[in-house]
């Protein structure tokens, strides 16, 4: 049966066995949203090859036939999986459960896949990006939509009809024509939105071309671009910030690379700029008039009506906003373009004569829109190529300002494996339960005794890395370079002026080594304890979390626990230990010992900051325009 | 022949029993977890479960293939041989269990006299219509338990390793039961199995008395007690028999659809899984108990087993308690009971504002 309502889905698979050229699909949602089952219709009109759980590598490849070694002695091979039919496609359910290496070979074997990954598992990025074709499946939450799914399931399990006419239809991709400004269009629309890498291109021009086959469109179109856009960019990241784009952000990058062949540039831009003016102004309305007169509006400091001057700039507000105007100046570069470039209507290299990626828009993602906007207006100069609404000034919001900048850092011990599980579920947990949305976590984890920074607070909000059961046992516990890592990207983090900053510890293996001693004056926690001090006088504060269960005994006499407690208060920051098994609940506890009460809940705020933003732009602006 | 104890001799724990009841007639259901502390008599509920199962027609293949599975076995898919009815016993998956044994491997001695590779069928090949038990769930490594939930959830184990290509059929019920105290499950883990019970120590007074007079009775002369209580137990099999007979004709009313989808949207489970349980083990439930229609009744009364241990927004929410569910249900109820709508239609050219 097809899972209903999983339009995303339904349409990767489906495209994908229109054109194999497109490759390989990840469906990734939540269990029991119908992964599987939309898998299984796709193998009644494909040939489908299943990888077990639990294949090895020569099973894939082939290998020695011990059979006909031993019994015959001739040296012969054996098929493997991937060598079956030319046309045929390879299913890979619960892909993150295989090992890295069949993941590898399974995704170099040159044939398409079709791969399933549950709940919040991820797989490395490098294999992310050779999946052409992503899709999620969303749960859904209307009951109606669950009843139809239901009322399919027990009752008219609908066939592969719908499927089946869809790949019937789609397979004669080849009689599209595709109009000139579509390639363009393609290729303009990864490069707006800075994805790294050609699969993209390819991807994107095959499956539109394929799904307008599939709605006997004759001609490829806008529609279709939009319609396969998300599934083929929605988990490419892009850039350098490596944040994968937004389905809002690939839909607004589609529309404005499918106008600008055919309309141009120009007229774009200004189109756009228009109607950002005009939202502006109407938003600058709307706070002046439910303001009072006289009221401090954020980021300005309006003087008294009578004085007849508008005010000025708050110090932080001006050097923002100069802040924008220095960057927009500096990109200004080859926008002044000259006429030959306009009939193109591409921008070109004027020494090699190529295209140029515009790499602008790349910038304008750390900029303030608005301010920016502002800015280009009174410079004269264009708008910066992305179209920018309130959904894009909220995530601004989010990353410009973090409210709690932490690491994670956690030893790669078979306890504190057991203890936190997932470690992706962890983080996420940090993110929803503890601090608010605005905070960044970074992690740093022991592996195989080293001491690594697996995703850094600077450079990502946050992605979700491998398994903790990745991780070594045998790690030797250098604590001392976990710390003093953790504490260096706490500092990288210094431009982000968060209001608190520290480091969170999750380990219940201080490093005890068995030759009994004096292990206090060891070497091993000299540096350990020289590297707290070292914190301390940083000012990061480390919480220790130990989740050994602990009685007023052990906590005594053991020199791991009382080490524990030493970093904890020579840091300024606290232990937080659990007595029994049961009351394990890192969140809770986390949030009751927080260091100062600051972290905020899950509720509150989001909405607030973004209406105290746009007063505070309105303001400005009034301001700007009193210059 | 040694004697279990009987599985009606067990006193209390009725939803324990329902809900063993409930994956007895509708094998496709999915797996219990029985969860509890030690000594609350899970694996005494489980090791007589057996006892009330009614007996599979079998080949004698090696792999129990039966002409109700949804494949067969290498040999029986070319011909299958006599079958005869065979009892259902319980196989049971040790915590040190590697790969090789459950899933079956290569069998070395005949490789190395026969120079033949063949498959030594695991596990999971003697499980097939039979009773797939796994003591301490949580503590079974990763990579086992998820091999085992894979292989449940489709009825075929293929094997594809060293030199062995092998695919048979694995339809059988799973029964897991573990100590909450000595770790949690993964959500992901724990989703897979449709049904789930906590079983708790018996507080009344008397029914502890009936429980060690019962226990001691037993080991006394567990003949005698075998056989005092195995007319019961014959009953509960022939029940299950006749429900398995009735399944397909029990109908699932619209309205009954309505109330699940919109009770579990309201709770705000993740997937789907839920909904077709809960509907399922309703199903089960109006065939054991004779109705010919599900109602408000029978899911109010395998709700909880259905649900009840199910985590949300992907393990963040605990799972829903008994009045949580039951007041989603009388919610559900009142709005979709009486069935008028089949829900939204969807077709992904509407999902996509294309004109239909």
């Amino acid at each position: 049966m097809i899972p209903l309502h999983q339009t995303d889905a339904f349409l990767a698979v489906s495209l994908a066995a229109s054109n194999p050229d497109i490759g390989s699909v990840l469906c990734r949602g939540p269990s029991g949203t119908g992964k599987s089952e939309l898998l299984k219709e796709a193998s009644k009109i494909l040939n489908t090859v299943k990888i077990p759980l639990g294949a090895d590598g020569a099973a894939l490849t082939g290998s020695v036939d011990l059979g006909r070694l031993l019994g015959e002695g001739t040296m012969c091979a054996t098929e493997g999986l991937l060598h079956g039919d030319a046309d045929s496609f390879l299913v890979a359910e619960h892909f993150d459960l295989f090992t890295d290496e069949i993941q590898d070979l399974i995704m170099s074997s040159g044939k398409p896949v079709l791969a399933t990954i549950s709940g919040s598992e991820e797989i490395r990025d490098r294999l992310l990006d050779r999946f052409d074709l992503c899709a999620r499946f969303e749960p859904l939450s209307d009951p109606d939509k669950r009843l139809s799914v239901l009322h399919a399931h027990f009752m008219k399990a609908p066939g592969t009809g719908v499927m089946r006419n869809f790949v019937e239809s789609g397979r004669l991709f080849r009689s599209i024509r595709i109009p000139g400004w579509f390639l363009k269009a393609c290729s303009f629309t990864c490069s707006s939105l800075k994805i790294t890498g050609h699969r993209g291109e390819t991807a994107l021009c095959r499956s539109a071309v394929a799904f307008a086959a599939a709605m006997e469109a004759g001609t490829a179109a806008v529609e279709h671009l939009e319609a396969v856009a998300p599934l083929v960019l929605g988990h490419r990241s892009s850039g350098n910030s490596g944040n994968v784009p937004e389905r809002t952000e690939i839909l607004k990058a589609v529309g404005f690379a499918c106008e600008m062949p055919r309309k141009g540039e120009k007229k774009i831009v200004s189109d756009h700029m228009q109607a950002l003016t005009d939202s502006i102004l109407e938003q600058v309305h709307r706070s002046i008039l439910s303001s009072k007169s006289g009221e401090t509006v954020h980021g300005l400091y309006l003087r008294k009506k009578h004085s007849g001057k508008p005010g000025s700039l708050t110090e932080r507000m001006r050097s923002l906003f100069f802040k924008e105007v220095r960057m927009f100046a500096s990109l200004k570069g080859g926008s002044g373009t000259s006429g030959s470039n306009r009939s193109t209507r591409m921008r070109t290299d004027p020494v090699s004569g190529r295209p140029v990626k515009p790499e602008r828009t790349h910038n304008i993602r750390e900029m303030n829109p608005v301010l920016s906007v502002k800015a280009s207006a009174m410079d004269g100069k264009r708008l910066p190529l992305i179209p920018l609404d309130p959904e894009y000034w909220r995530k601004w919001r989010k990353a410009s300002k973090p409210r709690v900048v932490c690491m994670l850092a956690v030893d790669g011990s078979r306890s504190s494996q057991e203890y936190l599980g997932d470690l992706g579920l962890m983080l996420d947990g940090l993110f929803n339960r503890v601090f608010d949305r605005t905070s960044r976590v970074g992690l740093s984890v022991i592996k195989s005794g080293r001491a690594l920074v697996h995703f850094s607070p600077v450079r990502n909000r946050l992605r979700v890395f491998g398994r903790l059961n990745e991780l070594e046992p045998d790690g030797e516990s250098p604590l001392d370079q976990l710390l003093s890592l953790s504490a260096a990207e706490l500092r990288r983090s210094g431009k982000t002026c968060a209001e608190q900053k520290f480091i969170i510890l999750i380990s219940d293996c201080f490093p005890e080594p068995v030759p009994v001693g004096d292990i206090w004056n060891s070497d091993i926690y000299h540096r350990v304890r020289k590297q707290a001090a070292n914190l301390g006088r940083q000012g990061i504060p480390v919480m220790v979390v130990d989740p050994m269960q602990m009685n007023a005994k052990i906590a005594e006499t053991s020199p791991g626990r009382r080490l524990g407690r030493f970093i904890a208060q020579s840091t300024g920051g606290k232990l937080v230990s659990f007595a029994k098994e049961s009351s394990y609940d890192i969140f809770g506890a986390l949030k009751d010992s927080a260091i100062k009460p600051k972290f905020i809940s899950l509720d509150d705020t989001e909405y607030s900051s973004y209406t105290a933003a746009r007063a505070q732009v309105g303001a400005l602006f009034h301001h700007m325009q009193g210059l | 022949m040694k004697h279990v104890f009987p599985f009606s001799a067990v006193v209390g724990q009725d939803e324990a029993k329902l809900a063993l009841i409930l994956a007895a007639v509708d094998t496709g259901m999915g797996g219990v977890l029985l969860t509890g502390q030690k000594g609350t008599g899970k694996s005494t509920l489980v090791r007589a479960f057996p006892e009330i199962l009614p007996s599979v027609n079998a080949a004698a293949c090696g792999y129990n293939c039966s002409p109700e599975n949804r494949t067969f076995c290498p040999a029986c898919s070319v011909s299958m041989g006599e079958t005869a009815p065979v009892k259902p016993g319980l196989v049971n998956v040790p915590l040190g269990v590697d790969e090789a044994r459950l899933l079956g491997a290569l069998k070395l001695d005949i490789l190395l006299r026969e120079g033949r590779v063949d498959f030594e069928p695991g596990l999971l090949a003697k499980a097939n219509n039979q009773v797939l038990y796994i003591d301490e769930v949580n503590l079974l490594p990763d990579h086992i338990a998820d091999n085992i939930l894979d292989c449940a959830a489709s009825g075929i184990n293929s094997v594809e390793k060293d030199n062995v290509s092998v695919s048979h059929p694995a339809e059988f019920i799973l029964l897991g039961t573990m100590n909450p105290e000595e770790g949690r499950l993964r959500p992901q883990i724990l989703d897979r199995f449709a049904l789930s019970v906590p079983i708790r120590t018996i507080e009344d007074s008397q029914e502890r008395i009936d429980i060690i007079n019962r226990v001691l009775a037993f080991s006394e002369n567990p003949e005698a007690f075998h056989s005092a209580f195995n007319q019961i137990d014959l009953q509960i099999e022939e029940r299950i028999l006749k429900a398995r007979q009735k399944l397909p004709s029990t109908d699932l009313p619209l309205g009954m659809l309505g109330t699940v989808a919109s009770a579990m949207a309201e709770l705000g489970l993740d997937g789907q899984r839920a909904d077709i349980v809960t509907l399922k083990a309703a199903r089960a439930f109006a065939a054991y108990t004779g109705r010919s229609a599900v109602d408000l009744k029978c899911l109010q009364k395998v709700a909880l087993l259905a649900v009840g241990h199910r985590t949300r927004q992907g393990g963040f929410r605990n799972a829903p308690e008994e009045g949580e569910i039951m007041g989603a249900l009388k919610k559900g109820y009142s709005v979709y009971g009486k069935g008028s709508s089949a829900g939204t239609p969807w077709s992904f050219k509407q999902a996509l504002g294309l004109p239909d």
